[in-house]
């Protein structure tokens, strides 16, 4: 079968919209991670609490592999056969999963140094969990916001 | 409804009685005691306030409840029984308890738990030494020579050290020409290091060290011990051993001694309402013959004790006032039972300050109950959800923040089963139902505009709530200003998008910007910056529009949860082709769906919450409210039967 430019740009689409956020995400929660093993270390019941901050920055991640799946979906990567994909829909695929590579990957950074920061409040001040848990939420909204752009153009694309 | 009225009472009584108001107050259970002390001016808190003796007695009681806590930890480290997780605790009196504690075998206990555990760390710190002079040797393990032979004798020099692999051939030969009278014995080696003996005579000193010097020498001091390093080795080994035996011997003492550990319990909790009380003496003031205390109690709650207080005790005088503006009052919440676990998202955010504030739970659940489930939107997830936390409640009856979480995920996903009936999704489409109104993914625009009018809802009710908190304290220009004008320019807003209203809407943003213009700068003295302020507050309307717009997380992680679905189910579908295969997907299909729940459920709380807080609350809700909390009887391990708690 032969390869068109079209193909690949969309699956190059679909690779970073996984590749970009899931980076984000390993450094996100591997930074409160570090945070949340000094806490515990301290006090080994705060574990649930930790984690519970630890995982937040985890989504990018999940953002990402979803964005990555409906690309290949559409184009017929998973469960049939690989369409016939043009060179200007492959791009239009590509650009489309741009917000959430992009955005995935930085959010989740950052969302990580907040997590890392509310496991600090919860040292301190286990009953200011929530606190903690929506100054990070906070961050994730553009994860989210990406997303949606993400996914919208992805649906509104011809195929 | 909403906020408790909270009263406060002031109590007048003879001191004879006050172990027994005490008491009884506990016992209730329905009042937080007010510490007097910071009413009273510093010079004359001496006379009031409980002496010496009384303050004593309470560190006393607060030693001994460190003590028995230690025991009781040490003691639970050995107690190998299972517990069943959620046996009911038992029950028993005050009168009992009071005789048991004075029996000496509890303290005896507690004791020989100190002993046994400044045994092991004595065992455990011995331990380590014997470890560390074992891995010290280790490298000279075949050295033949006893180390008290090392060092210096009259002629001959023995010394022990390292030095590097590298080019230590060559510095060996070196040694040999230049200094005759010198030996050098390879003990072990490793990659980088050899370990040698060198034997001089200490005629030669200097040089035999210059060039030791030259060549990365480094001397090694081995542990002062008798006997060669082999013998060294065996004895701590065998030290090791005795003391491992030790470590048994205590560890057998210390698990008979359990036995008495729910004695060690029942004095814990005895001492623990004990000390309550003594606290509640220091907040009290006295005289000779009399005492005078304040509480609050909520209204509800107060007839009734009231009633027990005027009838168990002679000669008390209770006066009843509402509290002072300035007065720091704490908070008790009361809403209908659907509304209850919701108090949880406010508490974590911030109680209600009663001075300023409405309760706001009653309004923020149905936004809360609503857009939990578009959030997790698949119905199949909402009978799972629903289903365990029903379970949790039955099994665990859990108590306080935990049963008001589990009640959460309940109506969560009762609320998650509705909405997915309504998309459609049933585990990520695994079963094709029709959606009842809308497939998020065929029509994510409809579902888009749909979360922004809902969010346009909460917002409204948040600016209404603030309009009617400024008309309930009176100030009905703000509530007509601040509130009033934004709805009429919001309304305008939302009328462009509405087909055939463009016209009217015109008028009515218009209306609210002038109107919001002529008023917004009303603060200022001077009138061009009450004209630029009020210019400025249009500005506000990129707030409202970000508002509306965070809305869409709500599509958003609906639709995540969709897609993961399809994605899980998807990758079952690819793995079953044969046997293993089956199995394989059954493996995925319910590790992944379970995966997508927990990550949903999770992202769903948190985005859910963050909508009350930054977009519902900012728009009235200050917070800041104390918890109301009560002098009460407050054990770990028993109950206390008792008079009556209200």
């Amino acid at each position: 079968m032969e390869i068109s430019l079209g193909q690949f740009f969309a699956v190059f689409g679909a690779a970073i919209a996984v590749l970009m956020p899931g980076i984000g995400s390993a450094i996100g929660v591997g930074l409160a991670g570090e945070s949340a093993s000094g806490v515990v270390t301290e006090d080994p019941n705060k574990f649930g609490q930790t984690l519970l901050l630890q995982a937040l920055p985890g989504t990018q991640g999940i953002y990402g592999l979803l964005t990555g799946f409906v690309i290949m979906q559409r184009i017929g990567l998973i469960g049939g056969q690989l369409l016939e994909i043009s060179t200007y829909q492959g791009l239009l695929l590509f650009s489309a999963a741009l917000p959430i590579a992009f955005v995935g990957l930085l959010s989740a950074i950052a969302q990580g140094k907040t997590a890392a920061a509310g496991i600090g409040i919860v040292a301190k001040r286990p009953e200011e969990l929530a606190k903690g848990i929506t100054f990070a939420a906070m961050v994730e909204t553009y994860a989210v916001l990406a997303l949606l752009a993400s996914i919208l153009m992805i649906f509104g694309i011809q195929i | 409804m909403a906020i408790v009225e909270i009263k406060k009472i002031s109590i007048l009584a003879l001191q004879e009685d006050k172990d027994k108001i005490m008491r009884l107050l506990q016992e209730m259970g329905c009042t937080e005691l007010i510490d007097i002390k910071e009413k009273i001016p510093e010079k004359e808190w001496e006379e009031v306030f409980e002496g010496e003796a009384k303050v004593k007695e309470r560190d006393t009681l607060e030693r001994d409840l460190d003590e028995l806590s230690f025991a009781l930890n040490f003691l639970s480290t050995y107690d190998k029984t299972k517990k069943p997780m959620f046996a009911d605790k038992p029950v028993f009196k005050e009168e009992e308890i009071a005789s048991l504690a004075k029996d000496e075998t509890v303290w005896e206990v507690v004791n020989k738990c100190r002993m046994l555990d400044g045994a092991l760390n004595e065992i455990r710190s011995e331990e380590m030494k014997l470890h560390n002079t074992i891995s010290a040797l280790e490298p000279w393990e075949n050295l033949q020579i006893p180390i008290e032979d090392i060092g210096a004798s009259k002629k001959v020099v023995l010394l022990t050290g390292v030095l590097p692999s590298k080019g230590f051939e060559e510095l060996i030969d070196g040694m040999k020409m230049a200094v005759p009278a010198c030996s050098v014995e390879v003990v072990s080696k490793d990659r980088e290091t050899v370990n040698v003996l060198i034997v001089y005579h200490k005629d030669v000193e200097s040089s035999v060290m210059e060039i030791l010097k030259n060549n990365g020498w480094s001397k090694i001091d081995l542990p002062k011990l008798v006997g060669t390093p082999k013998e060294a080795i065996q004895n701590a080994e065998q030290k090791l051993v005795q003391l491992d035996q030790r470590r048994k011997e205590v560890e057998e003492t210390a698990t008979s001694l359990i036995e008495y550990k729910e004695k060690l319990e029942l004095v814990f909790d005895y001492y623990t309402v004990l000390k309550a009380r003594k606290d509640a003496y220091m907040a009290a003031g006295k005289t000779k013959q009399s005492f005078y205390m304040e509480a609050w109690i909520p209204e509800p709650n107060l007839d009734k004790c009231l009633k027990v207080l005027n009838d168990k005790v002679e000669g008390i005088s209770i006066t009843v006032a509402d509290p002072e503006d300035e007065e720091d009052v704490p908070v008790v919440l009361k809403n209908p039972r659907l509304v209850e676990p919701y108090e949880m998202i406010t508490e974590l955010y911030s109680l209600p300050d009663p001075r300023k504030d409405i309760d706001p739970n009653i309004f923020m659940a149905p936004f809360f109950f609503i857009f939990f489930g578009m959030m997790v939107s698949d119905a199949g997830y909402g009978i799972l959800l629903a289903l365990a936390s029903f379970l949790a409640i039955k099994k665990i009856k859990p108590k306080g923040m935990a049963k008001k979480l589990l009640e959460l995920l309940l109506l969560g996903g009762i609320s998650t089963l509705i909405w997915g009936a309504i998309f459609g999704g049933w585990f990520g489409g695994l079963i094709p139902l029709p959606p009842i109104w809308i497939n998020p993914i065929e029509d994510p625009m409809s579902l888009l505009v749909f979360s922004f009018i809902l969010g346009l809802i909460q917002i409204y009710t948040g600016l209404i709530l603030k309009a009617y908190i400024n008309i309930k304290d009176g100030d009905l220009l703000s509530a007509l200003f601040d509130q009033g004008f934004w709805l009429v320019l919001l309304t305008g807003c939302i009328m462009f998008a509405l087909p055939g209203t463009a016209q009217a809407a015109k008028i009515v943003a218009i209306v609210g910007a002038v109107g919001l213009i002529l008023t917004q700068g009303r603060t200022q003295k001077n009138p061009i910056q009450k004209l630029l302020s009020g210019v400025m507050s249009l500005y506000d309307i990129t707030g409202y529009l970000s508002d509306v717009l965070s809305y869409s997380r709500v599509l958003a992680l609906g639709l995540a949860t969709g897609v993961i679905g399809t994605v899980i189910n998807t990758m079952a579908e690819l793995v079953g082709v044969n046997i293993i295969g089956y199995i394989a997907m059954v493996l995925i299909l319910v590790i992944g769906h379970v995966f997508n729940i927990a990550i949903n459920a999770l992202g769903a709380y948190v985005h859910s919450s963050r909508l009350q807080y930054v977009e519902f609350f900012s728009k009235f809700y200050e917070g800041g409210g104390r918890a109301f909390n009560p002098f009460r009887i407050n054990t770990r391990y028993i109950n206390l039967e008792n008079g009556e708690e209200i």
